[in-house]
């Protein structure tokens, strides 16, 4: 089955904690085609940034099988920009990274793409001399430039106030539908999940399980203040509750 | 900014924010702010030390004060021997300080990489770091004679563990979030930290540069008094020559010099300290 974008098998990780073992995944099998847009919602510490950070391949799993087709782009919560470049420099490194030759065309590059995201006259700003959500879009405009077939997001706008992060939402579906990109995104946040997934996952904590999937068939662009996605994302709330019950409450 | 429509909505609240930053005050203003405390310590110092002159507490052929000696600092620059002695230590600690940033970089990187190296050497290097240098200087002679060679062996002794540790406290402090985007973004190995590692760690690497500085210049000043080499007539040997002939003027105007160079290193430091911590945002 070599058409999907992303394959999760059995999927398990543990951490050695003192003397034994915790798992942070177990059993975890997700399917992503090309173009998809799923969500994974689950409380604090259930596992989801561990999924992420196997498929991107900064950890390893303790058993199962992955298969990701192309380029993986990980997105983290805080935008992690490197405070020593401009704007533009962040994304011309990725570039770079990436072996885009010369100098100049990674140049022309940057600034495109800090166009798609909007910042264009920001381009030599440091990190530090912009605001929360405009750091986020030099960070997604970084993993832009990465020419990811698969864009990872771990709750990336967690840390920005809902009304930038409502036009960031509204953005990153633009530039997501004017893309193939498939895209694997990570929240707690069960309205954003459906303001922006094809579908959403949930997951239980301790160990980290896929317990339960939403189909979301709700017309886009989608509204975060339309009562369909309100109803759905009380369902998904509902459900994440119960699942979180029996661990400790 | 209705004329920028390209632009992300938050962006116009930014730019309201940062418009009084821009009010700093004038150049000409600040830097007059910045020299005034400075000069009035130094002129306080000058009216301690004629004071203690006048009290007649030791004799001034061996306690001149500022007035003599200021005027025996002006003859000497104006005398071209001097400039061939302020040569050879300048040339000596370049050259020193630069072998030690060389050795202390690598031996740095070295231990900073791998987890056996800072487990065999780590504690070795603070361990020397805290050694003063000059101890070194015996053995030096020993090996290689009343030489260039036992001079810079100690001033390279006194800075390379320094920047080395600079460079080890900056590789540690870097964020692991930054390295772990740069793996992400495909950077291993040399890559990463030729892009990541290294430029994350620069101040740290800059405080180890500076610290170095300072332990070369009085390695090799304590080198100099000590191991006097014929025909090389260096700060420190005329420091030596000034106390045999009794030439208590001559000893303080040196003293001067050293000094100086000393505060003009270390303000050059300073600069480039403030320069980076501006441009990250961390000042």
């Amino acid at each position: 089955m070599s058409s999907r974008a992303v394959a999760v098998e059995r999927l398990s990780k543990t951490f050695p904690h003192g003397d034994r073992d915790l798992a942070a995944l177990q059993d975890v099998s997700i399917d992503l085609q090309p173009g998809e847009f799923v969500c994974i919602v689950g409380a604090s510490g259930s596992g989801k940034s561990t999924l992420l950070n196997v498929l991107a391949g900064l950890e390893t799993a303790s058993s199962g099988r992955f298969e990701v087709q192309g380029r993986v782009a990980l997105m983290f919560q805080e935008a992690a920009l490197f405070p020593w470049l401009t704007a533009s420099q962040n994304v011309e490194l990725a570039l770079e990274l990436r072996g885009v030759k010369p100098r100049s065309e990674r140049v022309r590059q940057a600034l495109d793409l800090l166009e798609r995201v909007h910042l264009h006259g920001f381009e030599r700003r440091r990190p530090h001399e912009l605001s929360g959500g405009m750091k986020q879009r030099v960070a997604l405009a970084r993993a832009l430039a990465q020419d990811a077939d698969v864009l990872l997001m771990d709750e990336p706008f967690g840390s920005v106030d809902a009304i930038t992060r409502d036009l960031l939402h509204e953005e990153l579906v633009r530039l997501w539908r004017a893309s193939s990109l498939t895209i694997l995104f990570v929240t707690h946040n069960a309205r954003e999940a459906v303001r922006l997934g094809d579908r959403v996952l949930v997951f239980t904590s301790r160990p980290g399980r896929v317990a339960h999937e939403f189909k979301v068939d709700l017309a886009r662009p989608r509204s975060l203040d339309s009562p369909e996605l309100a109803v759905m994302a009380g369902r998904i709330t509902d459900r994440l509750h119960q699942e979180m019950r029996p661990d400790g409450h | 900014m209705a004329t920028e429509p390209q632009v992300a909505p938050e962006v116009e609240e930014l730019e309201a924010e940062t418009v009084d930053v821009t009010a700093r005050p004038h150049g000409v203003r600040r830097f007059l702010s910045w020299l005034w405390p400075k000069l009035a310590a130094l002129a306080l110092f000058i009216g301690i030390w004629q004071a203690v002159v006048w009290s007649g507490w030791r004799p001034e052929h061996v306690l001149p004060g500022p007035v003599p000696v200021f005027q025996r600092l002006y003859e000497d620059l104006s005398r071209l021997d001097f400039y061939a002695g302020l040569a050879v230590t300048l040339r000596r600690a370049l050259i020193g300080y630069a072998i030690a940033i060389v050795i202390g970089s690598v031996v740095g990187v070295l231990v900073a990489r791998a987890p056996i190296v800072r487990k065999a050497v780590g504690h070795a290097i603070l361990g020397l770091q805290s050694m003063p240098s000059i101890t070194w200087l015996p053995l030096a002679i020993l090996l290689f004679q009343r030489s260039e060679a036992a001079v810079l062996v100690v001033v390279i002794l006194g800075a390379a563990p320094a920047v080395a540790t600079g460079l080890l406290a900056g590789v540690d402090q870097v964020q692991p979030l930054l390295v772990r985007v740069g793996r992400v973004m495909g950077a291993r190995g040399l890559n990463l930290y030729r892009h990541v590692i290294l430029p994350a760690a620069l101040p740290g690497y800059l405080a180890g540069l500076k610290q170095g500085w300072a332990f070369a210049w009085r390695s090799l000043m304590a080198a100099e008094i000590i191991n006097v080499i014929a025909h090389q007539p260096s700060l420190g040997q005329q420091l030596q020559i000034a106390r045999d002939s009794a030439d208590a003027q001559q000893l303080l105007a040196l003293m001067i010099v050293i000094f100086f160079i000393g505060v003009t290193v270390d303000l050059g430091f300073g600069f480039a300290d403030r320069a980076i911590r501006r441009r990250r945002g961390l000042a």
